[in-house]
């Protein structure tokens, strides 16, 4: 008998911006918060990490349960180096994480990731898929959000998640619900 | 006898309840003969493809009918689900069945037509949506999700409401069970959307479909409409996004067919067939730009025949016919007659001109009645096939399985903008909180079934099947806590003092009585 859900998330096997092999495994214990994106990225990504970073700011002392990480889709350029210049002073709670070619698109069917390099003359780009993804810290999925959430509707989103997982309830926040 | 007045529906114009007239009772039917055949006899539904590979496979005339139910129950008979309730289950019972869905295994493999680049076939997997072929699940997606909002029952998605068996009698492996329910497809589909950066999900190997991928779209919403989400404001903005970047249809205004996806290629597009069966469900949710491009695509593609009838153009005839449109000349061109028809063409066009509410669907069906060989069997109206394309005369004649079993139906029980309306205006729950018939048993068709809410009357105009004489029930739900009045043709039979042929069990009416000759039933709450 088959199972009948589409999984969302699993395993990855990857490096990440301080040059340190990383699997699920090494953020267990807390809520993972993933985003798929590349460095030169010049609209989606810095929207979408900018809104990220907002909402963990706006969590106050919870984001500490929270592992923000930036997956390239991009790998032929996104170095460890490269991602740890680019986060340092944008997205300081970030661990940016790369790898091979095969590593990450491993990675990408895990997470339903589309990703597809497009060469356009000069302009080298890679359309790929916008949404933030939260695993608990068990390492399984809670939900996905789109780019269109505000950081406020995020915060109150991830509060929720991390006070449902805690058992405490659900708190009351000015956020829609979770589902994307 | 309490009283008699001469008003049949109680001082309701009856000429403003909607009614199905003979035509449309006989698709219905039709419909309902076909899903009743039992386990295995496909009769009347057969098309030229052994393999279920071509556009009148069971699984698009199954979808069909029920989307055809669909809109007889919301737009003709919105108080008796037991009208078409039973036949909708049955086109998803047998949607279920192996010989419907079985092909899939060998379409898995992969095709060299369709993926040119393609050095070996796939291994082969039975599970029939996990994965690819949209062009099933995606309408086993909206019929279950239809059926939801239609008739406020989840039952699809109950843990393994959608099993697939794979168990051919000899193979002597273990069986194969393939266990999902409403909301683990729409899951599946989902993320094969998501994966494919929302340009949709295959059909075939490697072959996005833009029509296929429509369908969904109408699970989406109506799971939302159970589920109070907004997935398909996601999906539809995020394919319509996904699409404006790659291009969803050419120059000329027609819609690309699908998209070849290792090649990244766009297959050029194929005219009336596709562009019809597209704007038809399209108009759900992207209304305006279907508005702006259906009249430049069904542009020269149609004839007018002897008495205002009205039939596709031979594809080889359209750039002729469109060229006179331009140079201001004459555009009424003799039809190319040595072009085989086979595609359901007659059949999109016209669900096309229904749901856009175009006129000219009036001399699309009256063709069919002229040309099509309509045909009643046991009270059901259809076409029969006919793979012969032109009468001597130079008429069309084709019908394909689809085009007569299905589409015609679905043209003729449609109304202006009405798939839109089941998916922009689904019922509520005030709906679902008023009388409505919840069963009935009888040899009978509901022509009226309809419940005025300012007056608190509930409408049914019965008629017996085949002129027999018979005893028929109808139970009322949903009765209001009054007192109340029956009336057969204006004539007081029953009410709650005295009621005669009336079983009452709290807010439940059941009406037995025989019946004889068409009857307008009006049972008024005071």
């Amino acid at each position: 008998m088959s199972s009948s859900r589409a999984r969302v998330g699993g395993h990855f096997d990857l490096t990440d911006h301080l040059g340190a092999r990383v699997t699920p495994g090494t953020y267990r214990g807390r809520f993972m918060l993933v985003f798929f994106g590349f460095t030169h990225c010049g609209q989606i990504c810095p929207a979408v990490l900018g809104r990220n970073s907002r909402a963990l700011e706006l969590l106050g002392p919870d984001a500490d349960e929270i592992q923000p990480l930036y997956i390239t889709v991009d790998p032929d350029r996104d170095s460890p180096e490269v991602l740890a210049a680019y986060l340092r002073d944008r997205h300081p709670r970030y661990t940016g994480l790369t790898g091979t070619t095969a590593e990450i698109e491993a990675a990408e069917r895990a997470y339903h990731v589309f990703a597809r390099r497009a060469d356009e003359l000069d302009d080298y780009r890679v359309p790929h898929t916008s949404f933030t993804f939260l695993m608990d810290p068990g390492g399984d999925y809670v939900s996905h959000y789109a780019e269109t959430r505000t950081a406020d509707e995020l915060a109150g989103a991830l509060a929720r998640e991390i006070d449902r997982y805690r058992g405490g309830g659900v708190r009351t926040a000015t956020a829609a619900d979770g589902r994307s | 006898m309490i009283s008699v007045t001469g008003d049949p529906a109680a001082g309701i114009d009856l000429d403003r309840v909607p009614a199905l007239d003979d035509l449309q009772l006989g698709h219905l039917r039709h419909i309902e003969n076909l899903v009743h055949q039992v386990p295995g006899d496909w009769s009347k539904m057969g098309g030229v493809d052994p393999g279920q590979e071509l556009f009148d496979a069971y699984r698009y005339q199954l979808a069909y009918f029920a989307y055809t139910l669909g809109l007889a129950h919301y737009h003709w008979l919105p108080a008796a689900p037991s009208a078409v309730k039973p036949a909708f289950e049955k086109a998803v019972e047998k949607m279920l069945r192996r010989d419907v869905w079985g092909y899939w295994k060998e379409t898995s493999r992969g095709a060299r037509v369709l993926d040119p680049d393609i050095e070996e076939l796939r291994e082969p997997w039975t599970d029939p949506v996990v994965r690819e072929n949209i062009m099933y699940s995606g309408h086993l997606y909206a019929m279950t999700a239809l059926h939801a909002v239609l008739f406020d029952d989840d039952r699809y998605d109950r843990p393994g409401a959608l099993t697939f068996e794979w168990n051919p009698v000899f193979q002597g492996l273990a069986p194969e069970s393939h266990v999902y329910r409403r909301s683990s497809l729409g899951e599946a589909i989902y993320w094969q959307m998501v994966e494919n950066g929302w340009l949709g999900v295959a059909c075939e190997p490697n072959c996005i479909f833009i029509v296929c991928n429509q369908f969904p779209m109408l699970g989406f919403r109506f799971e939302d409409v159970r589920d109070g989400t907004a997935r398909a404001e996601e999906a539809t903005s995020a394919y319509a996004a996904a699409w404006e970047r790659r291009g969803l249809y050419a120059g000329n205004g027609s819609y690309h067919p699908f998209l070849m996806v290792r090649q990244n290629q766009l297959v050029p597009p194929r005219g009336i067939t596709n562009d019809a069966w597209v704007a038809s469900v399209m108009n759900t949710w992207n209304r305006d730009l279907v508005r702006e491009l259906f009249p430049r695509q069904v542009r020269g593609t149609l004839k007018t025949g002897p008495d205002g009838t009205i039939s596709p153009y031979a594809p080889s005839v359209v750039p002729k016919v469109r060229a006179a449109l331009d140079a201001g000349e004459p555009a009424d061109l003799p039809q190319d007659t040595t072009e085989a028809v086979v595609d359901p063409t007659f059949g999109f066009v016209a669900a096309a001109l229904s749901e856009l509410g175009d006129e000219r669907l009036r001399g699309l069906l009256a063709h069919a009645d002229r040309f099509l060989n309509p045909t009643w069997d046991n009270g059901g109206l259809y076409y029969p096939r006919n793979d012969r394309s032109w009468d001597s005369e130079g008429n069309r004649i084709q019908v394909d399985a689809m085009t007569g079993n299905a589409l015609l139906g679905y043209s003729r029980l449609n109304v202006p903008d009405g798939l839109w309306s089941l998916y922009q205006r689904p019922w509520t729950a005030e709906h679902f909180a008023e009388p409505h018939v919840s069963t009935q048993d009888g040899d009978f068709d509901l022509r009226r079934a309809y419940y005025h809410h300012d007056s608190r009357t509930l409408l049914l105009t019965a008629r017996p099947r085949d002129g027999q004489r018979g005893d028929i029930s109808l139970t009322i739900a949903n009765a209001p806590s009054r007192p109340w009045t029956l009336r057969f043709d204006g004539v007081v039979v029953a009410d709650s003092d005295n009621p005669d042929r009336v079983a009452v069990a709290g807010r439940t009416l059941c009406i037995t009585t025989a019946l004889d000759a068409e009857t307008t039933l009006t049972l008024h709450w005071s």
